[in-house]
């Protein structure tokens, strides 16, 4: 096992590869450990990538389904001020290496190596820390990033000649997911015609057509905003999409995330919390996208709904429940933006009481379904 | 068997307007979900428009007893649904309702575009994003001169590369340049913003060029010859400090499919509080066109959503493909396509893969024809034809679409890349016509479908 790897699972059949990176600790940003560069811009220290890391790992290892294309290695890095150690789902607790350059060019050329094995076999990347856009050019930064100030993006991956040059890797599925930044910074603009190092080289004829979408926490020219010690916004928008974005049309029982539905369910959940009122909107986005399964739950999904009265203003003094018919029922309290829960597909009935004044209710009867669903019940005046 | 009729109730400026949208039935219960067709009933074309009565246009699905959800996703990303049950070979008409633009004169950005939805869609998103910004925006809109790659003005040359490249490269670049003085012979033409709160104002163009006036004569400004060497492209420069911080490449000249002297595109420009701008400027741009039939595609590709703008490229491709009444139309049909493995495989070529060589062939002013022929030579391995078809869209200039500028720069890198691969030097007009897109690539606005290039110092954000 490389040094690199917090799974494996040794396969010469067509296999998944991850390689996931979190950096939060900039030593030569604000408040990093080490000289300050001056193409800062303002930059500071993150305490959300390594979290959103290590829950994208454990999703990997726990979770993630592909029948015919199992998971056979996840790669992680991550560069966490709090301590290098990653305990993997049903596993021992390993020190990770840090994400500097030197380490993610070995990882990453690990990484395709494993990819270029097999045509069949589908490759994942995941990348959350500081990030810079200029136009067509990415620039993912690395922990020594600004360790030169003559060069500071001699510490950062160039995201669009890496994904151009890993079309040269045999593996023609590959899932990028990239949380970060994505507006401009002084050292991007400044660098002539360079975003960072591509770690893979050049490109492939297109002959053989790719499949290689890239999911943006971001549109270009926007933020992507963490949350402290926690999965950023992205993220967990991410996990949730990854449980329950999914769709039956092939086989009614058999539920799977393709990645148009999963940048659907992404895309809802932003817009959920941005009217939670989560700070800044933030709009998620696709390049290269083309449609594939990727991922068959093994459970039924989790398809958020959203339920709430009819006039909005009865949502936060009302009680809702939700009851399936069996023995279950879920009571929520609204507040003025609804309730926010996760159900299984089924039929549902959900009711809505104003606690001040119980003659005031109303119930409606709902199948739920993915991807996600809102629920408005009609309360009597 | 029961008979659904869909259809979605979307006003777009004016109410008259007819387009289509793309829908989603979805089986809720075992007796729905037994027939797999009925499973299977993703990206129907579904009329969305203003319709008095009911007999106007409806799309029809035959479905068995049972409960679905029917789901409407419109091009901004956003979604309508309603839950039915279906029984005893009933005949239902079924017309959703689609969200309300905040004002009439936004409808057409509203129903392509969930991000200014959203900035715009309430008072309390208003009052975040209301300017703190005082000083004043101005825009022109500019006609620039045909610059041939030498240098000298030819007139069967659109602007070149190295004309945005030297912009952007200028050492002036830091706070915008001041065009007029850096760029003999373009014209300046007024524009007016038609609409406007105190945020947003909207820029009409017919389909040949400026609105400058509600009331504006534009008989003759529908018919576009498309193969006239008198082409003027159009670009609508944004200043801020009487420094230009945005050159927007404007889609013009754009015919719509029923013909007619109207307003085809609107430029909008939005304030922006600075300190929430994360690129730092205090404006936003969105160029549309309002075209029924393509508003849906840029807004469906805006959103992600691939398969949608597929859906509705693939249902107007004998209008967009078989005809050469508009060819930016029909570019914008190309790239959806293009970036569809199953459209570019070429075991299989579809017939629509000849009409890109026309349009490289027959629109010299349209750099987007030639770059799709490079890509589709790329993908057809024939790396000479691709080679002489991306030289081609670089000698034409900035492609309408930034999708192009991308396209283009991928194109060139991997021309190179196997010039190096097979251990020969790539060809210095390669490199040269590389580093310089790339150079402008850098600050292309690649949010945005029609190309748009920023100048000045853009501040860094926050992650």
């Amino acid at each position: 096992m490389d040094d690199y790897l917090v799974f494996e699972n040794q396969t010469t059949a067509p296999a998944t590869h991850a390689m996931v990176i979190g950096v939060g600790d900039y030593p030569h940003l604000n408040d990093g450990a080490d000289s300050l560069t001056k193409w800062h811009d303002g930059m500071g220290q993150l305490s959300s990538p390594p979290a959103s890391a290590r829950a994208f790992a454990d999703w990997l290892i726990s979770t993630y389904h592909l029948p015919g294309c199992g998971l056979a290695s996840v790669a992680l890095l991550l560069s966490d001020p709090d301590g290098q150690e990653y305990t993997p789902p049903g596993g021992s607790t390993v020190t990770v290496e840090p994400a500097t350059m030197a380490h993610v060019e070995k990882a990453v050329e690990a990484w395709h190596a494993r990819g270029d094995a097999r045509t069949e076999n589908t490759l994942i990347f995941y990348f959350c820390g500081h990030g810079a856009v200029s136009g067509t050019e990415v620039s993912l930064l690395l922990r020594d990033f600004g360790a030169r100030d003559t060069a500071p993006l001699k510490g950062a991956v160039d995201f669009r000649g890496l994904h151009l040059g890993m079309d040269k890797c045999e593996a023609r599925k590959q899932l990028y997911f990239v949380d970060a930044c994505r507006v401009a910074t002084s050292a991007v603009l400044d660098a002539y015609n360079y975003a960072g190092e591509p770690i893979i080289y050049g490109s492939r004829r297109p002959g053989n057509s790719r499949r290689a979408p890239v999911f943006y926490a971001t549109l270009s020219g926007s933020s992507a905003y963490g949350r402290a010690n926690r999965p950023s916004q992205y993220t967990e928008a991410l996990l949730k999409a990854l449980a329950g974005a999914a769709d039956n049309a092939d086989d009614e029982d058999i539920w799977r995330v393709d990645t148009h539905n999963l940048n659907r369910g992404i895309d809802f959940l932003l817009k959920r919390a941005a009217e939670r009122g989560a700070g800044l909107a933030q709009v998620n986005s696709v390049d290269n996208l083309s449609v594939f399964d990727f991922h068959e739950l093994k459970d039924a999904p989790q398809v958020p709904v959203v339920v709430g009265c009819r006039p909005e203003n009865v949502n936060k003094d009302a009680e809702l429940t939700c009851h399936d018919g069996t023995a279950g029922t879920q009571v929520g309290l609204g507040d003025e933006f609804g309730w926010d829960i996760d159900l299984t597909p089924g039929s549902y009935s959900f009711s809505a009481t104003v606690i001040q004044d119980p003659d005031r209710n109303g119930t409606k009867q709902r199948d739920i379904r993915p991807p996600y669903r809102r629920v408005k019940v009609e309360v009597t005046p | 068997m029961n008979r659904l009729k869909l259809r979605l109730n979307q006003i777009l400026d004016g109410g008259d307007q007819t387009t289509d949208v793309i829908a989603n039935v979805y089986a809720l219960d075992k007796k729905a979900s037994s027939d797999s067709h009925a499973r299977k009933l993703r990206n129907i074309i579904i009329p969305a428009g203003n319709f008095p009565d009911i007999s106007y246009p409806w799309h029809q699905v035959d479905l068995n007893d049972g409960r679905y959800l029917v789901e409407v996703v419109l091009p901004s990303g956003d979604d309508v649904s309603k839950q039915i049950e279906l029984s005893n070979d009933e005949e239902r008409q079924l017309e959703l309702e689609a969200p309300h633009s905040p004002h009439e004169w936004l409808s057409w950005q509203v129903f392509q575009n969930s991000r200014l939805a959203s900035e715009l869609a309430s008072g309390e998103a208003q009052a975040k994003f209301r300017s703190s910004f005082t000083e004043p925006l101005r825009t022109c809109l500019v006609s620039l001169p045909r610059v041939s790659e030498d240098g000298s003005t030819r007139p069967d040359r659109m602007p070149a590369w190295r004309l945005f490249r030297d912009l952007v490269l200028s050492p002036r670049n830091r706070t915008g340049i001041l065009l007029e003085g850096q760029i003999p012979d373009i014209e300046v033409l007024p524009v007016t913003s038609m609409a406007s709160d105190e945020n947003v104002s909207v820029m009409h163009f017919s389909s040949t060029g400026p609105v400058s006036s509600p009331g504006q004569d534009l008989s003759g400004a529908g018919y576009v010859n498309y193969q006239s060497e008198d082409l003027v492209r159009y670009f609508v420069t944004v200043h801020e400090r009487e420094a230009v911080r945005e050159i927007v490449s404007l889609p013009l000249p754009w015919t719509l499919p029923y013909g007619g002297p109207e307003t085809v595109a609107d430029l909008m420009l939005l304030k922006r509080d600075r300190s929430m701008a994360e690129e730092g400027a205090g404006f936003l741009t969105r160029t549309l066109i309002r075209d029924t039939g393509m508003a849906g595609i840029f807004g469906y590709l805006m959103s992600g959503d691939l398969p949608g703008a597929a859906a509705l490229v693939k249902k107007s491709k004998g209008v967009l493909i078989d005809k050469f009444e508009n060819p930016l139309a029909a570019a914008a049909g190309a790239y959806v396509l293009l970036s569809m493995p199953s459209e570019t495989d070429q075991s299989n070529a579809p017939s629509w893969h000849r009409w890109v060589k026309n349009l490289m062939t027959y629109f010299p002013w349209l750099p987007d024809g030639a770059i799709q022929r490079g890509w589709l030579m790329l993908r057809a391995n024939e790396l000479k034809e691709a080679e002489e078809a991306f030289k081609t869209a670089f000698a034409r200039g900035l492609p309408f679409y930034s999708i192009g500028v991308r396209w283009l720069l991928d194109g060139l890198s991997i021309l190179i890349s196997h010039e190096k691969s097979e251990g020969r030097a790539p060809a210095p007009e390669l490199k040269d016509a590389a580093d310089t897109v790339r150079a402008v690539a850098r600050h292309t606005n690649m949010a945005e479908p029609f190309t748009s290039v920023r100048l000045g110092v853009l501040k860094g954000g926050e992650s």
